[in-house]
């Protein structure tokens, strides 16, 4: 009872004191909050330490009751928080800085945990709405280029339909795709699952030529609100294995509070044009050395006999290569019997594609009231890339809702749908750089190829040996065939798909009890695909030979689903003041199913050009998969920190994953992280400059199950229809499974630092990090004499290290006008640490008959590049044949590069001033090499400007004559003729050499031969210098300029924070070494393809407006 | 607040036992439900014979025999092209891997024979009884393949290979001596042979009905397996003529112990029946039009039509070939008579001037349906037998073995005709008759010129169907003396002697560098390649 007088009494005088000082001193103070361009709505506005506070209306203003002493707390999400403490002010006009990363202080981590950031053992990355829509990009990932350390991005060519590649950290996979686990408000969504293992677009020549999309394509950027790239094993060990390669969190837009409901719109439209693209050179036509086009039946020029040709010659359009005739303008005739200028088309290759377009709006309604929030969301994207004929529609609505129930319990419900039409994805170059096939001459106008590669009555192009369907219109001469059926691909057939998309979730809250909550979520991602090909008749059915038709159609559909679930129940509190702790436990489950189901006629079309199933010349062909996982497990989480300046963090995992064998399906793996705010621990010691310092450290082990169904060792069963009836017939799958398959297991650690200075002015973050991969789930390819193409099998160890540092300072600011400035760049290094005794080496990709490897042997650097290299003697002198050729050692490997960059990174600057701001973005990557065999090709027909070199004598070529043994003699370089009055050459070349008896070379070869025999397709060629070029790059990536209404001006139409602005993307290379190729043009999910060209499209360049507003 | 508490826990405690019931289901998913898991020797076996590189499939026919074998042996036309003798390595990399699995195009002989030696050796003795006759056969099907395989590449991985099947893990297998590949192949189809002749051995209903090639015919098998063993013996003759000599002696001596596919040494004999032949699905849908028209492969090759057939009068022309011809306003006229380009056609006047040249026969080749695939046919072992004799024996026993092998090979392209719906008549007697004493094919002269007579003709029958077959025997005995047109591309000016390994194999199999690399060039020449 005494106690109880003694607290009430304490209370008592307490409560008087604050009354009284209220009563005395209490003040309200207006004002308005603004940004660098105009007036903030929506910010909380605080008296800190108590729960007393309000909001900013739609012009920014706000008022508060106040008193000296208090601090008032601005803060808003996306923008850096500010305090100030209240003296004897009644007016506080405040300027809000936006942040980019670190100074927002809240992260949200996983399973939707939200963090001080302050507290964090581990390194993360934020991305702000605004860095990922200015420039108008039609996906987030693409977005990303530049903007987060250690976050490589790599987008398909294509535009907005084709995939994006986010590789985080290097590579943790040495076969699978690696890519980063997406989860969307808390949901994990699909991205490639429905390509199974092997991914997509990674099969080359045979495989589809189709630039396919990933599912990351369908979130909308304009409906992200804030996005964090967790990157460690600690930071992701909560999600487990399905983050084993990063995840990245995206928390869309909420309702926020203003005056009411507010609408938004956005509009961004753009043009692309295919650029960067190769030098060619544009003085010789078609044709080869001098002794090949007489074997062809050409002169040695190249030129044929042709009456019907105006001076009594022709070219020839058959030959791959361009050593052929000059081309002077000279009257031929043309493959299509008309009669052209043999004249250059510099612009030929680009002409195949078109200036593209983008458009995209989105309008949003929003609001929040004490009870309540939504926003309402719908975006029209129109894409029309350089590919001709090809295009995508995209549909998106989105629904982020929050219900208050009662005082402890409240439900989230978000739903999107996206629908999208894909009208013929575009198609890989793949066949026309990769295939000498598809070479054409620089002669050739695609003007007339776009008019002849379909007859008048909408038919094939009719080869010159095909006369009798379309005699009119049959090419008179042979062509390569790859050209032209490129087009009738591309344009008269088409391939439409149509993606119907929804991903929702639903979230209850629960403050169950003081200090305990709970929190349950389920969620879907559900997509249902259909595509439907349509190949038309190429000629006539009265053409058909006797057992088959041509054209096709063929009907996909596809039913991609994920279920998903969480639990989470938190307690949290503290122990005396200094220190509090919180643990948490959870469950989460997840089941994905894809089933695609596909039919086709065979052997072509019987009526033309009736698209039916029903219309099959031959038996239709069927098919059908299904594929099914289940992963769930449990999780724990402890928090421990000390007067908020000293963190600690455990978590463990228990997984399972019905993709391995039964006996190894379920596995355990924990981690732990630190994080000391040392500024605060020592703040009397701590230099004046210094405002911010931690130092981070974690160490976490995440597990890893294998691909689905990769480890089966079953069977395919089919029913032939033989000759004795149906027969069953039993046959094994080319990767052979493995019953003893294990998770691996990726154990990381990682050591930050990262500091404030001056006033905020300057900011840094160091993180470094070092893991390594256990028991590597490798698809290991085989010799095929092992009895099949791969095994998977846990093999060896693969391990990376590296930096990460990112800055971001303030270097001026003055008067009106305000520098940002955002730097981060990562050093990454892979390794093979170990492998299994049988297994000597992994060989991830193999060209040239071999004569080109990327492959890795224990203690080497993942993404060595090795080749065949020209012969050398004793003394290091290449070594030159008796016909004047290098000869190429295939006995031996020499290390030709490493496909992977040293460094990689980005620079973004913001400028303000008054209402304008201008952003600009480079990235770079530096070190490392690319294979690109089509290159090889290239140089080996005489295509690029490099291959002038040697061709005259302005271009270094040796005079010499033919003497009547055939050996080219050399001539003084101004010879008009041999000793007996033989003709003349100038385009001799002696490579530099020895010959076998250590004699310096001195034979002299054509410019034509040395080319086309050293380039040539194969092993034995010069694949060291003509297949493997250094790739480094910086990238003037993108140019956002922006100019600001005042909202004085638009007030009257109703309209806030009316924005316009200008950008441009991929604008230009300050610097790159790859001088035929855009560093960006791979394609396929798997890393190593990354570094390896076969041809995809060319890299685009685009500039465009946008408009944003409010009403 | 304690009810709570409870509540709470009982709703964890839930969760947890949905959970534990997960377990199960995570093992149900575990496998593929699109696959089987039962192994099965019968349906394996089916497997193996069921290969398109057997049969005149689309893929094997226009990225292997036309653009390898066929080139070098001149058995199909081809554009007259720089790199036109470089073996493509992507393509013959494809025709190796068919043999060790089933990788797309062929059934994978040697893994599916491993699955089976290996499900057979988990079988009890009473259940390997009944099975053995499909391990026997299955044994045939891998050696007949196999020497294909060292024909063409000579040391090959082939005792050790199939490590995936037999233990389920990776080891590359060592490239076995292709001498020893021989004499392991010739060994164990006497044995497969006897087996099949055995009194005690039945044909079981299971047999009779997976066996797609030979309809459970315990004979045929017994006579495929002796016909590729003498084939083995006479392709080695040269190099090792001693053991050849005795063991083909041994057979030809003793018809009743060592049956053949001979077609009962009867001219006008019926290959459905007698031949080894495996035949199209009832399903198949693709002729092999498009492997001869993609090239220029379906031109008539010279040295076959203008210098073995023409002069001779050869009544297989017209099966054969096609006169072929041009389309003049809209109307087809027809060439006047059969002619092949010459081989010395650069590649302008091979574009300009084909349509007055014949190509291959649309009935028998280009449109039929039915086109089986050649494993092995009477007249090919009645020509080995006919040499064997010559060299070894009679020389008029030889005549007979000659004469009845070049009519039976008339009588087999009349049979591939009629298959594709061909109305051509046969030749009658006197045609034929005077076809065999025409001096071009007579059997006449010394034992050289026979001898060189029955190789033109085997190379004449083989065609381009047996190109693989036709090069491996002109490499053995230099005939017909063909002449191949140098090319420019440096290092490929002439045609090879064997094919270099793909680079498939050569990059992973740890047992390639060294000796077998050193060997592996395209001029250097399989053990029996020594004329």
């Amino acid at each position: 009872m005494q106690k109880l007088y003694e607290v009430c009494k304490r209370s008592l005088v307490l409560l008087l004191i604050i009354l009284s000082h209220s009563a005395f001193a209490q003040t309200t103070v207006t004002g308005t909050v603004t940004d660098e361009v105009g007036p903030l709505p929506g910010v909380s506005v605080t008296i800190k330490g108590t729960s007393t506070g309000t909001q900013t209306d739609v012009a920014g203003k706000f008022s508060l009751k106040v008193k000296n002493g208090d601090v008032v707390k601005f803060s808003l999400m996306g923008y850096a928080t500010k305090e100030i403490s209240i003296t004897s002010q009644s007016v506080l006009n405040v300027q809000l800085a936006q942040s980019s990363n670190e100074l927002t202080g809240v992260v949200v981590t996983s399973f939707g945990i939200k963090r001080q950031e302050r507290s964090l053992g581990y390194s993360t990355s934020t991305i702000t709405a605004k860095e990922l829509t200015e420039a108008g990009n039609t996906n987030f990932a693409s977005a990303m280029y530049g903007k987060a350390a250690g976050v490589q991005i790599s987008t398909a060519p294509g535009g907005a339909s084709s995939g994006v590649n986010v590789q985080i950290r290097g590579i943790n996979s040495v076969n699978f795709n690696g890519q980063p686990l997406y989860v969307v408000d808390g949901v994990i969504i699909r991205n490639e699952g429905q390509y199974g293992a092997n991914g997509r677009n990674n099969g080359g020549f045979y495989d589809d030529q189709r630039i396919r999309g990933n599912g990351i394509l369908d979130i909308n950027p304009q409906d992200i609100e804030s996005m964090s790239i967790l990157k460690g094993a600690s930071a992701t060990a909560l999600y487990g294995s399905d983050a084993g390669f990063g995840a990245i969190i995206i928390t869309t837009k909420k309702g926020a509070k203003g005056k009411g409901p507010t609408v938004d719109l956005n509009y961004y439209g753009s043009v692309e044009q295919a650029a960067f693209l190769p030098q060619f050179q544009n003085v010789y036509g078609q044709g080869y050395d001098r002794a090949t086009n007489l074997a062809v039946g050409a002169n040695e020029d190249g030129w044929i006999a042709d009456s019907q040709s105006p001076g009594g010659f022709r070219p020839n359009f058959r030959p791959y290569a361009e050593f052929g005739p000059k081309m002077e303008g000279q009257k031929v005739r043309w493959w299509d019997g008309s009669i052209r200028s043999y004249s250059p088309q510099p612009n030929n290759y680009k002409d195949i594609f078109r200036t593209g377009y983008s458009s995209s709006a989105n309008v949003s309604i929003s609001n929040q009231t004490d009870n309540y929030n939504y926003r309402l969301s719908a975006s029209r994207l129109d894409y029309n890339g350089i590919q001709r004929e090809s295009g995508q529609q995209k549909n998106t609505f989105s629904l982020n809702s929050g219900v208050k129930l009662s005082k402890s319990v409240s439900v989230d419900l978000i739903a999107n749908y996206v629908n999208t039409l894909t009208h013929n994805r575009p198609y890989q170059t793949n066949q026309l750089a990769a295939s000498y096939d598809g070479f054409f001459g620089r002669e050739e106008d695609m003007n007339l190829v776009l008019q002849k590669f379909q007859t008048s009555q909408g038919y094939a192009w009719v080869p010159y040996n095909q006369t009798q369907r379309n005699p009119s219109e049959a090419f008179v001469y042979n062509v390569r065939p790859n050209l032209y059926n490129y087009f009738w691909n591309t344009l008269k057939n088409t391939a439409d798909e149509n993606d119907n998309r929804l991903y929702t979730s639903a979230t209850l809250n629960w403050d169950v009890m003081k200090h305990l909550k709970f929190r349950g979520r389920i969620g879907n991602d559900f997509t249902s695909h259909s595509e439907e090909d349509k190949q038309y008749n190429q000629y006539a059915v009265a053409f058909n030979p006797d057992n088959s038709s041509t054209g096709g159609y063929q009907l996909s559909n596809g039913i991609y689903s994920i279920v998903y679930g969480d639990g989470l129940l938190a307690y949290s509190n503290n122990i005396g003041k200094d220190f509090t702790y919180s643990a948490s436990g959870g469950f989460t489950y997840r089941t994905e199913h894809y089933r695609d189901q596909s039919s086709g006629t065979s052997n072509g079309l019987v009526a033309e050009n009736f698209f039916s199933l029903s219309n099959s010349y031959g038996i239709l062909s069927t098919s059908a998969t299904r594929q099914a996982l289940i992963k769930y497990g449990y999780f724990g989480l402890l928090n421990f920190a000390y007067k908020n300046y000293l963190f600690l963090e455990g978590t463990m995992r228990q997984e399972s994953s019905s993709t391995l064998p039964p006996q190894n399906n379920t596995y355990f793996y924990p981690s732990v992280n630190a994080g000391f705010v040392f500024t605060d621990a020592f703040k009397s010691s701590m230099p004046s400059f210094l405002s911010y310092g931690k130092l981070r450290a974690s160490y976490g082990v995440v597990g890893n199950p294998a691909p689905i169904y990769k480890s089966n060792v079953l069977y395919a069963q089919t029913s032939l229809q033989s000759i004795n009836g149906s027969v069953t017939s039993l046959s094994l799958p080319g990767s052979y499974g493995n019953l003893n398959l294990m998770p691996e297991k990726k154990y990381e650690k990682e050591f930050g630092l990262e500091a404030r200075l001056f006033n905020d002015r300057l900011g840094f973050d160091v993180t470094y990090y070092s893991n390594r991969v256990k028991n590597q789930i490798i698809q290991l390819q085989v010799a095929p004499s092992n009895g099949g193409g791969s095994q998977i099998v846990n093999a060896g160890e693969i391990g990376s290290q590296g930096w990460e540092v990112a800055l971001n300072a303030t270097p001026v600011i003055s008067g009106d006008f305000k520098w940002q400035t955002r730097l981060n760049f990562a050093v990454n290094h892979s390794k093979l640490y170990s492998l299994p005794a049988n297994v000597p080496q992994l060989i991830f990709s193999q060209s040239e008959q071999n004569a080109i490897v990327v492959s890795a042997k224990p203690g080497e650097d993942l993404g060595n590049i090795y080749v065949n290299p020209i012969a050398t003697d004793a003394k290091g002198n290449k070594l030159v044949d008796g016909t004047g050729l290098y000869i190429i050692d295939n006995s031996k490997y020499v290390k030709a590069g490493n496909i992977l960059p040293k460094v990689s990174g980005g620079i973004a600057n913001t400028f303000n001033y008054k209402s304008f701001s201008l952003d600009v973005l480079v990235d770079y990557r530096l070190g490392g090499q690319m294979v690109s065999t089509p290159q090889k090709y290239a140089l080996g027909a005489g295509m690029y400007q490099s291959t002038l070199k040697y061709r005259d004598a302005a271009h270094g070529g040796v005079t010499y004559y033919v003497n009547t043994a055939g050996t080219y003699v050399q001539l003084p370089a101004n010879a008009t003729a041999g000793p007996t009055g033989e003709k003349v050459y100038h385009d001799g070349v002696i490579l530099p050499g020895a010959t076998a008896n250590g004699q310096p070379n001195s034979t002299i070869i054509q410019a034509a031969t040395y080319y086309f025999n050293t380039f040539q397709w194969g092993s034995d060629a010069d694949n060291q210098d003509g297949a493997i070029y250094n790739n480094s790059y910086v990238k003037l990536r993108e140019v956002t300029l922006g100019y600001k209404l005042p909202n004085k001006l638009t007030e009257r139409l109703h309209l806030y924070n009316l924005r316009f602005s200008v950008f441009g993307r991929n604008l230009l290379y300050f610097y790159r070494t790859l001088k035929n190729l855009d560093p960006e043009t791979t394609i396929g999910s798997q890393w190593y393809n990354q570094g390896v060209d076969n041809g995809s499209m060319p890299a685009t360049r685009s500039f465009g407006l946008s408009l944003n507003a409010s009403f | 607040m304690m009810k709570k508490i409870f509540i709470n826990i009982s709703l964890l405690l839930t969760l947890v036992i949905t959970f534990s019931s997960c377990k199960k289901k995570l093992a149900d998913e575990f496998n593929n439900p699109e696959l089987s898991t039962k192994p099965s020797i019968p349906n394996f076996f089916t497997a193996m014979l069921n290969n398109d590189r057997v049969r005149p499939a689309y893929w094997n026919l226009r990225t292997y025999l036309l653009l390898q074998p066929a080139v070098y042996s001149q058995t199909a036309a081809f554009d007259n092209a720089s790199g036109v003798y470089q073996q493509n390595d992507g393509y013959t990399g494809n025709y190796w891997t068919d043999f060790y699995y089933a990788s797309g195009n062929g059934s994978g002989v040697m893994a599916l024979y491993r699955s089976i030696e290996k499900t057979y050796n988990g079988l009890s003795a009473a259940d390997q009884a009944t099975q053995k006759v499909f391990l026997e056969a299955a044994k045939v099907v891998l050696y007949d393949q196999t020497s294909k395989m060292v024909d063409a590449w000579g040391d090959i991985p082939f005792s050790q290979a199939g490590n995936l099947e037999t233990n389920s893990a990776i080891k590359d297998a060592a490239f076995d001596d292709a001498k020893s590949i021989y004499t392991t192949c010739i060994s164990g189809l006497d044995e497969a042979a006897t087996f099949f002749g055995a009194s005690t051995t039945a044909s079981t209903a299971s047999f009779k009905k997976q066996d797609i090639l030979l309809q459970g015919s315990l004979d045929m098998w017994r006579r495929y397996a002796n016909s590729i063993r003498l084939r083995m013996l006479m392709r080695m003759s040269f190099f090792d003529e001693t053991t050849a000599k005795t063991a083909v002696n041994a057979m030809l001596s003793n018809s009743s112990a060592y049956p053949l596919i001979d077609g009962g040494s009867v001219a006008n004999y019926s290959p459905a029946s007698s031949d080894v032949l495996l035949q199209p699905l009832t399903t198949n849908q693709n002729t092999p039009l498009n492997a001869f028209t993609e090239g220029s492969s379906f031109y008539a090759p010279d040295y076959m039509l203008n210098t073995a057939m023409l002069p001779a009068n050869d009544p297989r022309i017209p099966v054969v070939f096609d006169k072929f011809g041009k389309t003049v306003n809209n109307v087809f006229v027809p060439n006047a008579t059969y002619k092949a380009m010459p081989i010395t056609f650069t590649s302008d006047q091979q574009s300009n001037n084909y349509t007055s040249y014949s190509i291959v026969d649309s009935a028998t080749f280009l449109n039929n349906l039915k086109l089986p695939g050649i494993v092995i046919t009477a007249p090919e072992v009645n020509f080995l037998k006919a040499e064997a004799l010559e060299r070894w024996g009679s020389s008029s026993a030889a005549e007979t073995a000659y004469n009845t092998a070049v009519s039976q090979s008339v009588a087999f392209y009349y049979y591939l005709n009629n298959l594709g719906g061909g109305k051509v008549t046969a030749p009658d007697a006197p045609t034929l008759a005077a076809f065999l004493n025409n001096a071009n094919v007579a059997y006449a002269g010394t034992t050289d010129e026979k001898l060189a007579k029955i190789w033109v003709q085997k190379w004449v029958h083989f065609g381009v169907l047996q190109s693989d077959e036709a090069w491996s025997e002109y490499r053995r005995t230099k005939f017909p003396q063909l002449t191949f047109v140098t090319q420019t591309q440096n290092g490929y000016q002439l045609p090879p002697t064997r094919l270099v390994y793909p680079s498939i194999e050569t990059a992973y199999n740890s047992h390639y560098s060294g000796a077998v690399q050193a060997k592996d060039t395209r001029t250097t020449k399989i053990f029996w390649d020594v004329k």
